[in-house]
């Protein structure tokens, strides 16, 4: 019994403190700059609250479209490239071997062309030699046959760089998947790239309710999680289309920041703020 | 003690009921649908903002992706170029079957000179005719190695970065003409889909930008579909004025007036 009467009056005393302040739960609700709400929400002052990912600018998943070992792998994650370096050779001797015999066939029908083209000897009766050249289009069928032979070792060349995988654009290497002796299949996905120097924040939840108050250009404070450090950013871009995400539909938005602190990396979470203009 | 037990939820209820008769409590909306006879002749549902022309590009090839030109948000024209696959095989195979019109044709010119029977002459034609058709084909299949925007518009998405590969089909980018928009219905049920027709009126509440836009039904689906078990129709409002503001796949409530 007398325990009891203890603990009343604690609980008393908190309920009624609750009837007090029960018109103004604000405090409860406001959010601190590394809270985690659970969705987007926007704040009477105009400020909206999301969560984020950082994910660089450009990325690709790279792959082949043919079948074949690899040969050699001349990077290795965190390499940076630059476009068109070499980064995964797969071995093709059949389609090297097509190229020399292209090359070959090619020589044979410049020959060819060059011996139709040459003028021969023609005795007329009176003894003034006189140079003819074959038929008009014995040389146009050399020409022809040369052209197709080009067309040919450009074919034979262009399957052999099937075989060749090259950075598209300046970027880093952020994961190799394959190594040498491996059979790739086409579509399987060998290496990703990334330009890691142009990390940006994507908001994943910010969801129809807030993006009207959204525009480009607003400034937006950024809380990466994983180094517990605010960032100055604007926003670059919005999605001009939603997509589910959960039950939600949401609209990603795009943030660059002002300096990119250089322990950033593609994958940490942030959670972001975006002052609008109410 | 067991006297406590009583008396605490006791005291609970009375503060609790303190608490309630201070914070001047909302009243919950009823719905009594007898005494609203406009409910009656109205069907709800839930629906979607959706360009009026809208479409899903992939190519029709498989291949390795060269450049991607645009990215979410870009403006294009009609016939711009939005992505490329890596063309050199087709290009060689373009030139190859060149070469071949070629050859063809001068057999044709050198019989016609020489002068021959017609049957031969025939047969060289045809030849060349047959170069000629595997020379457009080759043609037509390098063009489809660029994918370009069917009509002017403004890019949504974008699943597609260089040096991927892709499959015929694969949807690589989605577009949309977003200066005009309708709303599609989401969830109206096969039980009232009979009752709208395409003229009828509606209110269009949108929840984002907290406004109601009317509009008119201006279509509404010859098949159905399934939304969680439940057998659907989608119906397609066309919007009186195009309101500012509007974003691809903001939801909205929709009210059609069915009956007069």
């Amino acid at each position: 019994m007398k325990h009891f009467s203890w603990i009343m009056v604690p609980v008393l005393a908190i309920l009624f403190t609750g009837c007090a302040t029960a018109p103004t739960p604000t405090e409860v609700a406001a959010p601190a700059a590394s809270a985690t709400p659970d969705h987007s929400f926007i704040s009477s002052n105009g400020i909206v609250f999301a969560s984020a990912n950082v994910l660089p600018s450009r990325s690709s998943q790279m792959g082949f479209a043919i079948t074949g070992p690899v040969k050699e792998v001349d990077v290795t994650e965190g390499d940076p490239v630059k476009a068109g370096q070499t980064l995964i050779v797969l071995d093709t001797p059949d389609r090297s071997l097509s190229v020399k015999s292209a090359k070959a066939a090619v020589r044979g029908a410049q020959d060819e062309l060059d011996l139709r083209n040459y003028p021969y000897k023609w005795y007329y009766h009176s003894g003034h030699p006189i140079y003819l050249k074959p038929n008009l289009e014995i040389r146009q069928q050399a020409m022809a046959q040369l052209d197709s032979a080009n067309a040919a070792l450009d074919m034979a060349q262009a399957n052999l760089n099937e075989g060749t995988l090259t950075a598209p654009y300046d970027g880093t290497v952020v994961t190799v998947n394959v190594v040498p002796g491996q059979t790739v299949q086409p579509n399987e996905v060998v290496a990703v790239i990334g330009e890691l120097n142009r990390l940006q924040i994507e908001t994943t939840d910010l969801s129809e309710r807030e993006i009207a108050h959204v525009k480009t250009g607003q400034p937006a404070v950024v809380h990466i999680k994983a180094l517990n450090q605010d960032f100055n950013g604007k926003v670059i871009a919005i999605a001009p289309k939603a997509t589910k995400y959960n039950s939600d539909w949401v609209f990603k938005v795009t943030i660059v920041l002002d300096q990119q602190p250089p322990e950033m990396t593609w994958g940490m979470s942030a959670d972001i703020q975006i002052q609008t203009n109410p | 003690m067991k006297t406590m037990r009583y008396v605490l939820p006791l005291i609970f209820m009375l503060v609790a009921t303190a608490c309630g008769s201070t914070a001047t409590p909302a009243a919950i909306p009823t719905v009594v649908l007898s005494a609203n006879p406009a409910a009656v002749n109205t069907v709800s549902a839930s629906g979607q903002v959706v360009p009026v022309q809208k479409v899903q590009l992939s190519f029709p090839l498989t291949g390795i992706a060269k450049t991607v030109d645009v990215k979410d948000g870009d403006m294009v024209t009609a016939g711009q170029t939005l992505a490329t696959l890596e063309p050199s095989i087709l290009e060689a195979q373009v030139k190859e079957n060149q070469a071949e019109v070629e050859a063809a044709q001068t057999q044709v010119d050198y019989l016609k000179r020489l002068g021959t029977s017609q049957e031969n002459l025939d047969s060289a034609q045809a030849d060349v005719d047959k170069a000629q058709a595997l020379l457009d084909s080759a043609k037509a299949t390098l063009a489809e190695a660029t994918l370009t925007a069917p009509f002017a518009g403004t890019i949504a998405e974008v699943d597609l970065s260089p040096a991927e590969t892709v499959l015929p089909g694969q949807v690589v980018i989605a577009m949309g003409d977003l200066t005009k928009f309708q709303i599609e219905t989401t969830d109206l049920s096969e039980r009232d889909a009979p009752n709208v027709k395409v003229g009828q009126t509606a209110s269009v509440v949108v929840h984002a930008l907290n406004k109601t836009f009317t509009g008119k039904v201006s279509d509404v689906a010859r098949i159905s579909t399934t939304v969680g078990g439940d057998v659907v129709y989608k119906v397609t409002i066309q919007l009186d004025s195009q309101p500012q503001g509007l974003l691809w796949g903001m939801t909205t409530d929709v009210t059609i007036q069915t009956g007069s």
